[in-house]
């Protein structure tokens, strides 16, 4: 055997470390709500650090820090979908076009990003990403709806909002292309607002504009 | 009979849309309290909406949280709250069809942060965690093989300790489980900041493990 842990051999021996569990807190325990906080990623990194240091080292926080993690991160990594079930076999024709609709829009992105640094500057370098369609007040149907923006400098990722009138989230869905097709329910009829949020590699966040989408 | 949400015995329904109504508007069957709420189609139709929506958040969260220390008895609480909330929802009008997944997420972070204040709140040390127990009843190597994996991933840890906070933070994660989407997500860093500091911890403290005479051999 080798003298020097692999991967496998390290986490194998690190384990009986995580078997311990308690519900017992320190004095330097984080609150709750710290945990959190550190889960989102949200604060000064030095103070994140600090958090989940602690959380990741003491058995009552690391079962929290589990906790918190998978019911509130699992958004970004879930498959994007409506409440209302979505079966493959119903939307199989839908989602074959849909590729098809992609592989045309990453051949648009490409045109655009062969049009030259203007073009990139006017794609929202200083500001958000630019939507291109559905124009604003567009009227669709229940069904796929392809949303499509321009690319920005050093994006992560993008996510697709679609939101209530009220501010509800209808759907949302992470994404690195910037064209998506989006499933619209028939229940969703009426005027809603859509948007593209783009994650940057400083860990900050640039919003493209709020256009209205009609649903007939 | 099965506990249910408390809630339940004053709603009814028009399809899956919602709305709390005074219990006396609810068809009396004084026999079963709770079986009368239940037996309309709309109510039948809502209570398996969210018993489908629980059933696919569980799994989507399990898929998640197993591999990263995620307690199960902690998940079911937090699901018990999310269900009621969801009935709650009627009372705003929500239609239950048109709720995002983010709009569960939303709830169900809510109501784990409110588990754990409730714990915390009520003394964590009178509450009885069967976790606590699980490393003597589950081993089934010998006494004297488990007194020394322990001191081993406890010398582990120790030289972890030592390593600086940027990567005793990404080692940690990834031991216990976290993958590296995880780690960038919470600590804000790209990926190929977190793969760096990764590799560089994890060989950091191959090294301080050699130095301190540690080797995979004593696990065997």
């Amino acid at each position: 055997m080798s003298s020097h842990f692999d991967d496998e051999a390290l986490r194998a021996a690190y384990e009986p470390a995580l078997r311990e569990s308690t519900t017992r807190h320190g004095p330097d325990c984080p609150t709750e709500s710290e945990l959190l906080s550190a889960v989102r990623g949200a604060g000064d990194e030095a103070e994140r650090l600090r958090v989940l240091d602690h959380a990741l080292k003491c058995p009552a926080c690391r079962r929290e820090l589990a906790l918190l993690h998978a019911v509130s991160s699992g958004e970004t990594r879930a498959a994007p979908r409506r409440i209302r079930d979505l079966s493959w076999h119903r939307w199989r024709p839908a989602v074959m076009a849909a590729s098809l609709v992609l592989a045309v829009g990453l051949a648009g992105v490409v045109r655009v990003r062969s049009r030259g640094p203007e073009e990139v500057m006017r794609a929202g370098a200083a500001a958000g990403p630019v939507l291109v369609t559905p124009a604003n007040g567009a009227a669709a149907g229940a069904g796929l709806v392809r949303f499509v923006w321009r690319p920005i400098p050093g994006v992560i990722q993008y996510t697709l909002e679609v939101d209530a009138t009220d501010g509800t989230v209808l759907f949302s869905s992470p994404t690195r292309d910037t064209t998506f097709m989006a499933p619209i329910a028939p229940t969703a009829a009426g005027d809603h607002r859509w948007l593209i949020r783009a994650k940057l590699e400083d860990g900050s966040e640039k919003r493209s504009e709020a256009r209205v989408l009609r649903v007939r | 009979m099965q506990a249910k949400p408390p809630l339940i015995g004053a709603m009814t329904t028009t399809g899956t849309h919602l709305r709390l109504v005074r219990d006396d508007e609810l068809p009396a069957v004084p026999e079963q309290p709770y079986v009368r709420v239940m037996s309309g189609p709309g109510l039948d139709r809502v209570s398996s909406t969210i018993e489908a929506l629980i059933t696919r958040f569980r799994t989507m969260v399990r898929s998640i949280g197993a591999r990263r220390g995620l307690v199960e008895a902690d998940l079911d609480e937090v699901l018990q709250d999310v269900r009621i909330r969801l009935w709650q929802a009627g009372e705003g009008g929500k239609v239950l069809d048109d709720l995002g997944s983010s709009y569960l997420y939303t709830v169900a972070t809510t109501a784990a942060l409110d588990l754990l204040r409730r714990r915390r709140a009520r003394r964590a040390d009178d509450t009885e965690d069967i976790r606590e127990h699980t490393d003597v009843t589950t081993d089934t190597a010998s006494p004297h093989d488990a007194v020394e994996a322990r001191e081993l991933a406890s010398q582990i840890d120790a030289a972890i300790d030592t390593l600086s906070i940027d990567r005793r933070v990404a080692v940690r994660f990834h031991l216990a489980g976290y993958d590296r989407e995880d780690i960038a997500r919470m600590l804000g860093w790209t990926e190929a900041r977190t793969r760096n500091l990764l590799y560089r911890g994890l060989d950091d403290l191959r090294r301080r493990l050699t130095v301190m005479g540690i080797s995979p051999r004593r696990t065997g």
